[in-house]
């Protein structure tokens, strides 16, 4: 049986890590949850993950610094990120400059809320693009 | 009443030569004159005050070295003495600069001031710090953003969960707790508007408390730690309260109520994950109740002990600078105080620094116990206040 492709949210709040648990197992993706930057990390290493779901204001370690963690590592650096955030660029950009979503080297970024049929068709495009890299 | 009689002639008699250069001194609004060469000619009293500097250190040196420390002018663009002076006309402008490493931002306005033959002889600078003012519409900004931000989390949370009810077909238990879940985000988002607007009600002077005798534990703090009960959970921490059941308090519930949400919510997003949060009170016997919220993390830095507090302070990227201030008030309005004071847990106790030696510090876990004070006879503070 082929295995499951697994995705990785890290976000501080659980309800949400829940909601999209319950999103992304309707296309049968096996999901692991980390609900700060040091577990998150903790998590990549651990359970190598096809995709990374990534908040970015989370306890411990900020998202936006283990994202560019992440890509700044060979090992880790494939593996796409989705931007999953509160903070919207243009209105809180003065309290969270350090978090200037269109800076960072994810893979892609959407704000929360996110429509469930959003979420699945950018998570499905990333791990085909994902995979076409891996292929070539 | 004859023109000599005029209250402003009075006082040019009096004066003489120094009527109008008394009057420009006294205002509390920078003036200087200049003439078409960026000389300064004049400055009031005012001006050598935002300038920092004295007379002598001002009068006939360029307007651009005295506020910039500069050899040549500024640009057009940048600078309203220039525009007067192409144009002839009023101009105003921004004006930073820098004094003992602090900005100061000033609004500038510049007038022509004609010589005899109407040829422009002079420029009339009249400069308002407006330092205080933009720093406030800055924490004004800063303060929207952050409600926005506060109220936008819970609501998307809400609305993801909802989505997924609506969308997904879910077995009836599982349901039954997204349901469940979504009623308490609801109640949270409610928390965080109810203190934006205590916190309005507190800037208006509008706030008052309606005194009542209570039984704190019953009336209060049951609710207020089952309120809390499923973050503590998924933090892995837990309540030890000291609190007697049948203690009975003569305060306002309601606010005693947002004093505890405020504390308890920093001690559980700030505290150690798998720790206790502890909520105390004594009776020193004099004429005040103490009440404390304990929990372990990191300690609050000595200097910042007080300033956390304060309006707009936060020392945490991911807070208002509300809360605090608004337990603050709701305390003073009670007739108490609140501090915060390192505290040292051992064996599911917690003991204040100033009881444990160094010796025992180093072995135990560090924390934040902030204490606050009611009025036991709260009868006391409608007489003092």
């Amino acid at each position: 049986m082929k295995p499951a492709t697994k995705i990785l949210v890290i976000d501080d709040d659980p309800d949400l890590v829940e909601a999209l648990k319950i999103i992304l197992e309707t296309e049968s993706y096996q999901v692991v949850s980390a609900f700060d930057g040091k577990e998150g990390l903790k998590k990549v290493k651990e359970e190598n993950p096809h995709l990374i779901i990534l908040d970015l204001l989370l306890p411990k370690e900020d998202g936006d610094v283990l994202c560019r963690e992440l890509k700044g590592d060979p090992r880790y650096a494939d593996i796409p990120i989705l931007v999953l955030t509160a903070v919207a660029e243009k209105v809180d950009i003065k309290v969270f400059p350090e978090h200037k979503i269109s800076s960072l080297p994810a893979d892609d970024y959407v704000h929360k809320p996110i429509q469930p049929q959003d979420l699945l068709d950018r998570v499905k495009k990333l791990l085909a693009r994902s995979k076409e890299g891996n292929e070539l | 009443m004859g023109q000599n009689n005029q209250p402003a002639n009075k006082l040019e008699q009096i004066l003489g030569e120094r009527f109008g250069i008394e009057i420009l001194n006294a205002m509390g609004i920078a003036i200087v004159v200049l003439d078409p060469n960026f000389n300064i000619i004049w400055a009031n009293r005012e001006y050598r005050k935002v300038q920092e500097k004295p007379e002598e250190d001002i009068v006939g040196k360029k307007c651009y070295e005295i506020s910039f420390g500069h050899n040549r002018p500024c640009t057009v663009e940048a600078c309203a003495v220039r525009r007067t002076l192409k144009t002839k006309k009023d101009s105003k402008g921004l004006k930073v600069i820098k004094r003992r490493g602090e900005e100061k931002q000033l609004d500038v306005y510049s007038f022509p001031l004609p010589g005899p033959r109407g040829k422009l002889s002079y420029v009339v600078e009249v400069i308002e710090d407006n330092t205080q003012l933009y720093k406030l519409v800055e924490l004004c900004d800063r303060l929207t953003a952050f409600a926005s931000h506060e109220l936008k989390t819970p609501l998307a949370t809400i609305y993801q969960l909802t989505t997924v009810l609506r969308q997904i077909d879910l077995p009836p238990e599982k349901r039954k707790v997204l349901f469940e879940r979504i009623i308490s985000r609801s109640q949270h988002g409610l928390k965080t508007v109810e203190n934006f607007l205590i916190y309005s009600k507190i800037k208006a002077g509008e706030l008052q408390i309606t005194p009542k005798k209570v039984n704190l534990y019953r009336d209060v703090l049951e609710r207020v730690l089952d309120f809390h009960k499923d973050y503590t959970l998924k933090k892995g921490m837990r309540f030890i309260c000291d609190v007697p059941k049948d203690l009975e308090v003569i305060c306002d519930a309601d606010y005693v109520e947002v004093i505890y949400n405020n504390l308890l919510t920093n001690a559980i997003k700030y505290g150690e994950e798998d720790t206790e949060i502890f909520i105390g009170y004594g009776d020193k016997g004099d004429r005040y109740h103490y009440f404390s919220v304990a929990s372990i993390g990191e300690p609050i830095p000595e200097e910042d002990r007080e300033v956390i507090f304060k309006r707009y302070v936060t020392t945490r990227k991911d807070g208002s600078g509300i809360g605090l201030d608004v337990v603050r008030e709701l305390i003073t309005k009670h007739g108490g105080k609140i501090w915060v004071e390192p505290c040292y847990f051992l064996s599911g106790k917690c003991l204040s620094g100033e009881t444990v030696s160094q010796e025992y510090k180093d072995k135990m876990k560090e924390g934040n116990n902030f204490v606050f004070t009611i009025l036991k006879k709260l009868k006391e503070i409608q007489v003092s206040h």
